[in-house]
């Protein structure tokens, strides 16, 4: 099973479950939307996909979670996989982190919850761009 | 007895003469008888007049000796007074000689006689006091003029009274008061001098002694360092002219003893105090007060005056002493000055202290906000994540809904009965409900799913399975997957994943809603000010939890709260300030745990009293900093992350609840506080 996939994390599913259906009406089934709830998770997810030949291209992650923090996350993503695309979508942000972030994770954007579909159409897009 | 004698004798006489003549004129011649008659009558005549004078001379004779006899007993009068007047002397003489020795000397000044008192005044013997009495002349200077005095007397001159000291047998000098009286003959030649010696060294010693008593008293007088004064007391009883003073008195004044007995010690009160004259009056009688006096040179001088009036030779006194309490005053002054200020400070400090406790107030509720600002980060992601869920799905409800509204028509018209069942199967299996499943949960059914749906030959099994999931059917997956065969019933299941999405996006709003108020119900009462400051019934375990939503996204990064409650009763509390004890013990407990650990807060019922505790499993306190935690401004954090104010406050809050504070820590296991608070 290849293709292209967009990941999520966040702990609540609620954001989870409205982000998916968000991306899947706008980039259809273009690619695949999986979701994590927390880093630890996303981690794991992005080793299966790997294994199933699926390729991450962005991740949208939150900052404010159990266990290891967004910036932490995606740092560790970035160590391991420079190419993914990473944006953090939070509902504060927390500048320490977002430039932590930025300099060790080469944030792509930040999104601040709550948000606007056009924003994150357009920097998910922008994103992809960046990918392909 | 004689008269009658007499008379008797005469009669007889008479009688006998009378018989003569009878006898002789019978017997004998003319003549004859006639002679006798004569002479006869002559012896009449002569015993009549015998008789007379010797009557005369008895009566006189009488009188004499009566005389004699009052004289005789006046006689034996004197003599007894004389007798009485002897004793008496003797009496004197003998007292006397406690005190006299009488003596002579010869013209040549030799001592001729000394008198036995001298043994008794100065222990001697006569013999051996004339004897031994040159060498006992002391060498005390009164015996060098008392030697002129004796010279003089030698030659002739009569000496007023004069001293010696003379050594007694016992070898104690007796000074005797000596008067000599030079004796002269008939051509005025000395011939001896008599002399009285009176020892009078009793009475010197007691002279001595008043004179060294006045000595001491004059002494004190005049070198006490007091205002000493001696004044008159007028008929009116106002102080009149000093009589006497002492140099103190005169020094300090600088008027001289002559200027001072012409004024009065009211002339010496300052001009501008005059009429301060309340103390005046009493200087009639023993009084105290007090008094600025002015000296000669005008400088003011405060006293204080004792005075003690009473009577000498008839005339009213008063005796003062006046203490120079100037720098007293000024000390009172001084004092009374410090008081001023001590009562000032007394003041300020009253004020400083409501201002701290206004600060303490403000400080308190400072802290709240200070955690208030730590949380709103935590706290705007809570609200945020709910809005930015609401926001989201009130996009896709409304592409859902469109969608949905433009499918009916040809749901209706287009698809079989059989279709149109599977349609309501599909919706009905829906759960729009988030049901606890995992993410993980979910890519396992996926799988399940996509595998199941392949096995069937059907295209895009993953697309298919992941529209399963988004319907929330996973178990029953089985019931619906035989329907699925061709396209249409992928249409079906697309129309119905655009109805169910309505509903999920709906619940999904709704759950953000709950949710979103959760968080701001929490804050509304985290903030609430209990603007009356009065304490009311509290249930404890409504705050507690109450803050632990406000920390829901700091704990739930790594902490798990284990909650032991016991039902507690309502406890009276000033509510705003308790809340601000669990948050920072919350607050402080998720910082020791460094976001990672478990926190176990325990409510106890206690009847007259709740205990709650919070027990974390942090890095602990370090001993030697565990007795100052509670003192304000200390802090283990960085500058910049808190104020170190946190514990001293939570202790103020518990004090003021009339509750304890408590705790135990070991390093590197954790610590534990406990709170104590009466329910009443």
């Amino acid at each position: 099973m290849a293709g292209n996939a967009i990941l999520c994390v966040d702990d609540e599913n609620i954001i989870l479950d409205s982000l998916k259906e968000q991306l899947e009406k706008y980039f259809g089934y273009d690619y695949l939307y999986e979701t994590a709830e927390n880093g630890e998770e996303g981690l794991e997810l992005i080793e299966e996909l790997l294994e199933d030949e699926i390729k991450i291209l962005i991740i949208v992650s939150d900052w404010l979670m159990p266990g290891i923090n967004g910036d932490e996350f995606l740092i560790k993503v970035h160590q391991k996989y420079p190419s993914i695309v990473k944006i953090m979508l939070t509902g504060q942000a927390n500048e320490e982190a977002i430039n932590k972030a930025k300099k060790h994770a080469d944030l792509f954007a930040v999104i601040n919850k709550p948000w606007s579909e056009d924003e994150l159409f357009r920097i998910i897009k922008s994103g992809l761009t960046k990918n392909e | 007895m004689k008269k009658l004698q007499l008379n008797t004798k005469l009669l007889i006489g008479i009688t006998l003469i009378f018989a003569i003549i009878i006898v002789c004129f019978i017997l004998l011649e003319r003549q004859f008888s006639v002679i006798l008659l004569i002479i006869c009558c002559g012896y009449i005549i002569s015993v009549l007049f015998i008789s007379i004078i010797t009557r005369t001379l008895s009566s006189v004779l009488k009188e004499n000796q009566k005389k004699i006899l009052l004289q005789n007993e006046e006689i034996a009068n004197a003599f007894e007074s004389l007798q009485e007047s002897r004793k008496k002397y003797e009496n004197l003489v003998d007292s006397l000689e406690e005190e006299y020795i009488f003596f002579s000397k010869s013209d040549s000044g030799t001592l001729l006689s000394v008198s036995p008192s001298v043994k008794t005044i100065l222990g001697y013997d006569t013999n051996e006091f004339i004897e031994k009495k040159d060498s006992l002349y002391t060498d005390n200077p009164v015996n060098e003029k008392a030697r002129e005095h004796e010279k003089k007397s030698l030659e002739g001159i009569q000496q007023p009274k004069f001293t010696v000291e003379l050594l007694s047998k016992r070898g104690k000098a007796h000074t005797l008061e000596i008067s000599e009286v030079p004796i002269f003959d008939e051509d005025n030649k000395l011939i001896s001098i008599e002399g009285i010696a009176q020892d009078i060294t009793k009475g010197k010693i007691a002279e001595d002694l008043i004179k060294e008593q006045e000595e001491k008293y004059r002494l004190l007088f005049n070198k006490a360092s007091d205002f000493v004064f001696l004044y008159a007391i007028d008929n009116k009883g106002l102080p009149g002219k000093f009589m006497e003073v002492n140099d103190y008195t005169t020094q300090k004044l600088g008027y001289s003893q002559e200027e001072l007995v012409r004024m009065s010690p009211a002339d010496l009160t300052a001009v501008e105090f005059m009429d301060d004259t309340s103390g005046e009056n009493q200087l009639k009688e023993d009084s105290k007060f007090e008094r600025i006096w002015e000296a000669k040179d005008g400088t003011h001088i405060n006293i204080e005056i004792s005075t003690h009036s009473f009577k000498i030779q008839n005339r009213k006194v008063a005796i003062a002493i006046a203490r120079d309490i100037t720098e007293r005053k000024r000390v009172e002054e001084e004092i009374r000055y410090i008081n001023e200020e001590l009562i000032n400070q007394k003041e300020n400090l009253e004020a400083l202290i409501d201002n701290l406790t206004i600060t303490q107030e403000q400080l308190v509720q400072s802290e709240k906000m200070a955690a208030l600002g730590q949380l709103i980060a935590g706290v705007a992601h809570e609200i945020n994540t709910p809005l930015g869920a609401i926001k989201a799905s009130i996009g896709n409800l409304n592409d859902s809904l469109d969608k949905a509204l433009e499918e009916v028509p040809e749901l209706v018209t287009k698809h079989t009965t059989e279709e149109l069942k599977l349609f309501i199967k599909i919706l009905n299996l829906a759960n729009r409900a988030v049901p606890d499943v995992s993410s993980r949960e979910k890519r396992k059914y996926r799988r399940e799913i996509a595998k199941a749906l392949s096995e069937r030959g059907i295209e895009s099994p993953n697309i298919v399975a992941d529209t399963f999931i988004y319907l929330h059917i996973f178990e029953k997956y089985n019931e619906l997957i035989d329907f699925f065969k061709d396209n249409k019933s992928l249409e079906i299941l697309n129309s119905a994943k655009n109805f169910a999405s309505i509903q999920k996006n709906a619940y999904t709003i709704q759950l953000a809603v709950e949710k979103a108020t959760k968080v701001v119900f929490a804050l509304k009462k985290y903030v609430h000010r209990d603007m009356e400051g009065q304490k009311v019934p509290t249930d404890i375990i409504d705050g507690i939890e109450t803050v632990l939503t406000l920390y829901h996204n700091q704990l739930k990064q790594g902490v798990e709260v284990i909650k032991d409650f016991e039902k507690l009763p309502e406890v009276n509390c000033f509510q705003d300030e308790i809340n601000q004890v669990w948050t920072n013990l919350i607050h402080n407990a998720i910082y020791a745990m460094s976001y990672n650990g478990t926190l176990t807060i325990t409510a106890k019922n206690k009847g007259d009293s709740v205990t709650i505790s919070f027990a974390d499993t942090g890095c602990g306190i370090e001993p030697d900093i565990q007795d100052k935690i509670f003192e304000p401004f200390f802090t283990t954090k960085k500058q910049g992350e808190g104020s170190g104010m946190g514990l001293d406050i939570v202790k103020k809050i518990i004090e003021k609840h009339n509750g304890f504070i408590t705790f135990k820590s070991e390093l590197g296991k954790g610590t534990e506080f406990t709170i104590e608070l009466p329910v009443k």
